[in-house]
């Protein structure tokens, strides 16, 4: 995994602290239980607060999974 | 983290109104959300919150705090709205940090994380002075505006929570925490729901650090704060602060709160009790009952209904005037007082000719599972009578005067919300007493309205308001509706999925 997948991981360790570490590649909105509206607003919070950017809020309803904010990340830091 | 133990425990943990009363004692914080029933039930929570510090204090009633550990840092989330009645499972989490969590079923509704202190005692006893009674400024919430909240706003403030209920709490809750600990959670209370924000405030997180405060186990101190906006995110209304808390003493405990804000939907096209000027008179001699008609979509459906001159009944729980409306105070789901609601209208107007179900309960997220049966349950008991009891109640009314029954369902039940099982249950359920409505009366026209997301205190949530559409169009669309021919029989209407 890349630098911004291992500090997304931890990012969704705050998040989702019950999570173990070897789901959290995999973890999406199906597959994790606690993963509602009020965790996507403070995932938001604490992946601006990590990696200093300000995310659309209307990609907000598409980043469903690890996988996804991963490559949103990459994308954004990429045209950063 | 999830490598570490957790420990869940089978105790439980369940407030009652008496809980947030004497938190209220304690704190000062008399924010309405929590205090005020009323308030509450005309907000998208429906019912009084749980105080989210108050949640905090009952997990501290779950750590071993002995006279000899030090708290370093503590931070509190208050994840998802907590309710009276409800039992929230405690989780505790050992390793460092340590953590303690209130679960409903599988949902973190508040954690507790702590760090300790592991430096030896400096040996400072504090002479802050010990208050024999509470000192806080405000008696009523601030009401500020998102405009005047802004970064580098700042207020400051003196604080002394009440010793007596502090007692009563810290027992109630089996906390071990110093006084001091504990004081600073019910000021955290009191500053986000008095003070910043106020009177809208949403309470999110609490982060307290004590690396430079000392103070003597039995000592509560009176503390003098000075805070600062730092951050604003007009996106979701949240607001971020930091403080600084001082005794007599010179060091100080850093606080940052962060908060969400529930902007007012108080507006010409939100309020109840604003009437446009006549824009026809197509409905002049037609007598339409509106069941919720005193908030959102249903005050909007009366606004429209009058402006094209209807005579226009409405229902609501809470009392209030709007002009031009005869209202009655009370809950559709009371079958015996709708019955007075109808005698009253056939004495008075003779005949109904548009029935208007459009009241619904509050929509709380749930997930399905054990703890969530009750609630659940409830909910679908609730909102189906509001519906029900109109149709049984009216139905031969406006059977007599080949009238409308309007009954406003949601396009939830063809794009289910995943967190609401139960009001896509209870939406579909109501749509299939209309089909049956119109079965059973088919000189009535019954119609099924399916709205999108619509913005009213139903769905005044950070979230809940992204890409909600004002209830004005939806209403203007219904009553243009109930303008033209009436078409026995069952019809639907359904708005294009916003873009």
């Amino acid at each position: 995994m890349d630098d911004t997948g291992k500090r997304l991981a931890g990012c969704f360790q705050v998040v989702f602290p019950d999570l173990r570490e070897a789901e959290i590649p995999s973890a999406s909105q199906q597959t994790v239980a606690a993963w509602d509206s009020v965790a996507a607003i403070t995932m938001m919070n604490v992946i601006e607060d990590e990696f200093a950017l300000q995310m659309d809020l209307d990609d907000l309803a598409d980043l469903d999974s690890f996988e996804k904010v991963h490559a949103y990340l990459q994308k954004r830091l990429q045209v950063a | 983290m999830r490598d570490t133990p957790v420990t869940a425990s089978k105790v439980v943990v369940r407030f009652a109104p008496e809980d947030l009363d004497l938190f209220r004692d304690a704190s000062g914080d008399r924010n309405p959300i929590h205090c005020s029933a009323d308030y509450a039930s005309r907000t998208v929570y429906g019912e009084r919150l749980v105080y989210g510090a108050l949640g905090a204090i009952a997990c501290l009633g779950h750590i071993d705090l002995g006279p000899d550990m030090r708290i370093a840092k503590l931070v509190a989330d208050f994840q998802r709205p907590m309710f009276c009645g409800v039992d929230y499972a405690v989780h505790r989490i050992e390793g460092s940090p340590f953590c303690v969590r209130l679960m409903d079923g599988g949902l973190p509704v508040v954690t507790v994380t702590l760090w300790k202190d592991s430096s030896p005692r400096k040996g400072f006893e504090s002479t802050g002075v010990c208050q024999s009674h509470s000192y806080w400024k405000l008696s009523e919430p601030v009401c500020r505006t998102e405009e005047e909240i802004q970064p580098g706003l700042r207020v400051s403030g003196r604080y002394h929570c009440d010793p007596t209920a502090l007692v009563h709490l810290c027992d109630r809750w089996a906390v071990s925490a110093t006084a001091s600990l504990v004081q600073t959670l019910l000021w955290g209370s009191y500053f986000t729901g008095m003070d910043l924000p106020g009177r809208s405030a949403l309470f999110f997180r609490l982060s307290l650090d004590f690396s430079d405060h000392q103070a003597n186990d039995d000592t509560c101190e009176v503390l003098d704060y000075e805070a600062v906006v730092t951050k604003v995110d007009p996106r979701l209304s949240q607001v971020r602060c930091q403080a600084t808390l001082k005794g007599t003493t010179s060091q100080a405990i850093k606080a940052e709160c962060m908060s969400f804000l529930r902007p007012s939907l108080d507006s010409p096209n939100n309020s109840a009790t604003e009437i446009s000027q006549p824009l026809s008179n197509d409905l002049a001699g037609k007598v339409a009952l509106v069941i919720g008609g005193n908030r959102g979509l249903g005050a909007e459906i009366t606004r429209f209904l009058v402006s094209h001159g209807c005579t226009v009944i409405a229902t609501s729980r809470s009392p209030g005037a709007q002009n031009g409306v005869t209202t009655f105070s009370g809950s559709a789901a009371d079958a015996a007082w709708l019955q007075t609601v109808r005698d009253a209208i056939q004495k008075q107007h003779g005949k109904l000719d548009f029935l208007v179900c459009n009241a619904f309960p509050a929509i709380n997220p749930l997930r399905m599972e054990f703890n969530a049966i009750e609630r659940i349950q409830a909910y679908l008991q609730q909102a189906t009578a509001l519906v029900l009891n109109p149709l049984c109640v009216f139905m031969e009314m406006l059977d007599a005067s080949g009238g409308r029954a309007v009954i406003v369902s949601s396009t939830a039940t063809q794009r289910p919300v995943k967190e609401w099982p139960h009001y896509v249950a209870a939406k579909k359920a109501i749509e299939g007493l209309a089909e049956v409505a119109a079965l059973q009366y088919p000189r009535v026209q019954t119609m099924i309205v399916r709205p999108n997301k619509l913005l009213t205190e139903m769905t005044n949530t950070p979230m809940g308001r992204q890409n909600a559409e004002p209830p004005s169009r939806v209403a203007s669309k219904l009553v243009d509706h109930l303008r033209g021919p009436a078409q026995p029989g069952l019809t639907l209407l359904e708005f294009p999925e916003p873009a």
